[in-house]
């Protein structure tokens, strides 16, 4: 039984939510056991959001067990196999999930929180952010969706599809293209801009 | 079609908790369903609503709060349909009332009670265990332990009840709630369930002195027979192990301890999983406890599996050892690390040096990180109602908020709340410190609250002669819990329009005297509106209407206007007052290097939802709209 885990870290309303339902939607199409909690803020906007992506990948040969043994919906900690976040401060906060093989995809523009913006807190430097990460893993990809998405789709309706490019290029996920981009063309309008978005994701990995 | 209503038994579906229940409630052939919105349990009612299409006799209704919503599912239950009443975990004190009788009366049509729980209070104001009610109310609690299992037993849980005659409660904590993963589906009935008929049974539903004894006894009477059969139905079971220390667990928490025994890398633990966690199986936990040295018990919060079974080991004359809540914390929740570090304790086996690289880095620096918390959404009218209020009202009146997304107003910049507990709290201890005091009172309240709670606390401050200004903040939607529709709710997402409840004729009906109406999004009128309410005395009612802007946003997209609108600051009028970006705090407005070197404020017209009131506020002019029409398409 291969094992694969995956955590989407972002904050209300950035389709963090809908990131993990894409990745899990694949699995299904692809007949692999999925399932996973989300840490859901309020209907609000703002506050972090998490999901978890946990995969079962039944070895060759081997039969989909009729009572499989139930598996949690949390990751446990150092547990990751690939973080997905869509701001710098939250991809730090996912820390206690990685470890030395844990492969990080992280969205490079900042969220600025109340706190800082009241000038209550400070934001740090976001290359102080990487360091922090780069203690533990060296698997880190930095990337700026929002401005790819901005510079090529004039908006950020495309940030997510980009980040489903990038983290099938660098994830090493149990699902392949065909299902992820299938099932992006089921769930999500404007199928042809998000293909071109998710290649773009898939390109940004070896730039 | 949507895939919950699909009738494939052995399809594969992603489905969340919650919808698994949902679905397990349509196997079972449910003919009325009743709940007032509440995280974590919301979505069940959003399935349930969704599919009335699919299935035309099944009734659905959002009920005015959780105290109608349990009376109109036992008396559908009196009638002999199968149904099904959800919550949240505090829905159960609204609740509990009703709850109460409906062991004494038994069920016809099954009854089943589902509770959304939320230890660690992710987004409520308590982390009650409900699981205690039953103590009282005696209604059996079923625990389902992953997504598979909410579909299995809900749809078990109507015939338990019709058997036992007693409603049945699935528990539910929100990390099995907003668990979304694979789901196989059950068949659904052959045909549509049967119109109820109501009988007329005097000694159940009469309550009245001896017969209220009497149905009492035969509430206990049903309950000793389920804890008598438990050990037969095959809701609880063992992972058998040669170990000499045995696990005892339900819910959630099951998966949770096969996991961190993995991650110990310990297989012979014997685990006791409690499917049925009230009545406990006294023969079953005995039997178990007096297999093993010693015992833990895995559970969040204050223990309630703990409580019963050392009862029952007393009872058995069973002394195994038992560790439960001195290991493990009655408070907040229980997740797979905590459980995985109380079992390395307690079996002497250490976690694997390997998974706590990435929580030792994280001690190191956490504390250089800003905090971050929920904003109002841009473009919330609260937002702008907060802005107002503060500067009419300042910091010297009481704040008596209340709840819904407008509790975000205890947060920075605002802090426009002086406490938050239950729904209601605002206008209902507001007019007591009105009473006793003598500080002005302005009390909020959004408009779902009001109508749950907050009507009887009105028309008793204006019985009574309160001093009070209450604020309705009118968004048209249940926002707070995933915009359920309102009593107020006007139009649709798709533009429909919808018959909606005069909320300014009913406050007036209540005999309050002052009652005005104001918009939201035009902070200065309403800043004027608020200042002159404080001038009056007695109970004044200002209602503050302006629609929730995720709503307006998504109906927007559903039916675009035929005209653009685009903001913006201009640099050189704006004076950097702030007022915008930190009064106002809207997340659409940021702070960016200019071009000469300093800071400037720009508004991300990609998060701006064009609601002017960063506009109507600026002193100097600075932020422009321009509205561009669309061409009309050839
Ligand atoms: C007894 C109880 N039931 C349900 C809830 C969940 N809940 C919190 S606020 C709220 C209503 C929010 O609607 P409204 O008052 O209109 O404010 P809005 O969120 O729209 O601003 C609900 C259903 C609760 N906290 N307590
Ligand atoms: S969901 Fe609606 S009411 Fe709630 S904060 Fe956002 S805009 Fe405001
Ligand atoms: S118009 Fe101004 S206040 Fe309203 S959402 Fe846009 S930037 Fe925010």
């Amino acid at each position: 039984m291969r094992r694969c885990d995956v955590l989407i870290a972002g904050i209300g309303g950035q389709g963090t939510i809908t990131l993990g339902t894409l990745l899990k939607l694949a699995a299904l199409r692809a007949g692999i056991e999925v399932t996973g909690a989300e840490r859901r803020g309020g209907a609000q906007r703002e506050g972090p959001v998490t999901s978890n992506v946990r995969y079962r990948v039944p070895e060759t040969g081997q039969e989909r067990a009729a009572d499989p043994a139930p598996f949690s919906g949390l990751i446990p900690q150092g547990g990751a196999h690939l973080v997905i976040a869509l701001e710098p401060l939250e991809a730090v906060r996912c820390l206690p999930w990685m470890n030395p093989n844990t492969v990080v995809v992280a969205e490079t523009a900042v969220r600025v929180p109340t706190a800082v913006r009241l000038g209550a807190a400070a934001y740090p430097p976001v290359d102080r952010l990487w360091a922090m990460i780069r203690q533990v893993t060296p698997h880190l990809h930095p990337v700026g969706l929002e401005s790819l998405s901005k510079e090529r789709f004039g908006g950020l309706r495309q940030v997510n599809v980009i980040a489903l490019g990038l983290a099938a290029a660098v994830g090493d996920l149990p699902v392949d293209d065909d299902a992820l981009l299938e099932t992006v063309r089921e769930r999500l309008p404007g199928f042809d801009a998000n293909r071109d978005a998710f290649a773009l994701g898939r390109a940004a990995a070896t730039r | 079609m949507n895939p919950l209503a699909s009738p494939g038994a052995g399809t594969r579906i992603l489905a969340m908790g919650n919808e698994a229940v949902a679905r397990g409630a349509l196997e079972a052939g449910l003919g009325y369903f009743s709940t007032y919105p509440g995280t974590p349990a919301s979505e069940v009612g959003t399935v349930l609503q969704g599919v009335r299409d699919a299935f035309p006799s099944l009734y659905a209704e959002i009920s005015t709060n959780e105290h109608v919503a349990a009376l109109g599912a036992l008396g559908a239950s009196w009638a002999g349909v199968r149904s099904m009443v959800t919550m949240k975990h505090v829905g159960m004190n609204v609740a509990a009332e009703p709850l109460h009788f409906a062991g004494y009366t038994g069920v016809k049509g099954g009854l089943v009670v589902v509770v959304g729980a939320d230890p660690g209070a992710t987004s409520s104001t308590g982390e009650q265990d409900d699981r205690w009610y039953s103590l009282h109310t005696h209604l059996p609690i079923l625990e389902p332990s992953d997504i598979q299992e909410a579909k299995e037993m809900t749809c078990r849980a109507f015939g338990l009840s019709e058997t036992y005659d007693l409603p049945v409660v699935v528990n539910a904590p929100s990390k099995l709630c907003h668990n979304i993963g694979s789901l196989t589906l059950g068949a659904l009935p052959a045909g549509p369930p049967a119109r109820g008929r109501f009988e007329p049974d005097p000694v159940r539903y009469l309550n009245l002195f001896h017969l209220a004894v009497e149905n009492h006894g035969r509430c206990l009477a049903n309950l000793e027979r389920l804890r008598a059969d438990v050990g037969r139905l095959g809701l609880n079971r063992v992972r058998p192990g040669p170990g000499r220390v045995g696990v005892i667990t339900s819910g959630l928490h099951y998966a949770y301890v096969l996991e961190a025994l993995e991650v110990l890398g310990l297989d012979d633990v014997p685990v006791f999983k409690v499917g049925l966690s009230y009545p406990l199986d006294p023969h079953g936990v005995a039997a178990f406890l007096g297999s093993v040295a010693r015992a833990v018990v895995v559970e969040e919060l204050e223990g309630f599996l703990e409580f019963q079974l050392k009862r029952y080991a007393y009872d058995a004359g069973v002394r195994t050892p038992v560790v439960g809540k001195d290991l493990f914390p009655a408070t907040g929740e229980l997740g797979i690390d905590e459980v995985t570090d109380g079992l390395a304790e307690a079996l002497g086996r250490p976690v694997p040096a390997a998974r706590r690289a990435g929580a030792d880095a994280w001690n190191t620096v956490a504390g250089e990180l800003p905090p971050r918390q929920g904003a109002f959404c841009p473009g919330c009218p609260h937002r702008a109602t907060n802005y107002a209020l503060l500067r009419a009202a300042g910091r010297k009146v009481v704040y008596a908020g209340d709840i819904g997304c407008y509790t975000l107003s205890v947060l920075p910049p605002f802090r426009v709340s002086d406490w938050v507990t239950c729904m209601n709290c605002g206008t209902g201890s507001g007019q007591a410190i009105a009473q006793v005091t003598d500080q002005s009172v302005v009390a909020l309240v959004g408009d779902s609250t009001f109508f749950h709670s907050g009507v009887p606390s009105l028309l008793n401050a204006v019985q009574n002669g309160a001093d009070l200004l209450l604020l309705i903040l009118d968004n048209r939607w249940v926002a707070m819990t995933g915009h359920q529709p309102s009593p107020t709710t006007d139009r649709l997402l798709d533009g429909t329009r919808r018959r909606a409840v005069d909320l300014v004729g009913v406050v007036k009906s209540l005999g309050v005297g002052w009652v005005r109406r104001a918009g939201a999004f035009d902070v200065v009128g309403l800043e004027n509106r608020i200042r002159d309410a404080l001038a009056q005395r007695g109970v004044r009612v200002l209602v503050v209407e302006g629609e929730c802007a995720l709503q307006s946003e998504r109906r927007r997209a559903a039916v675009p206007p035929d005209a653009e609108t685009h903001v913006a600051i201009d640099p050189e009028r704006c004076q950097r007052c702030h007022r915008c970006y930190r009064d106002l705090a809207c997340p659409a407005i940021r702070e960016e290097p200019g071009p000469r070197g300093d800071d400037v404020y720009v508004i991300d017209e990609a998060l701006c939802q064009r609601c002017g009131v960063c506009e109507a506020l600026c002193p100097n002019t600075a932020i422009t709209r321009a509205r561009i029409r669309r061409r009309a398409a050839p």
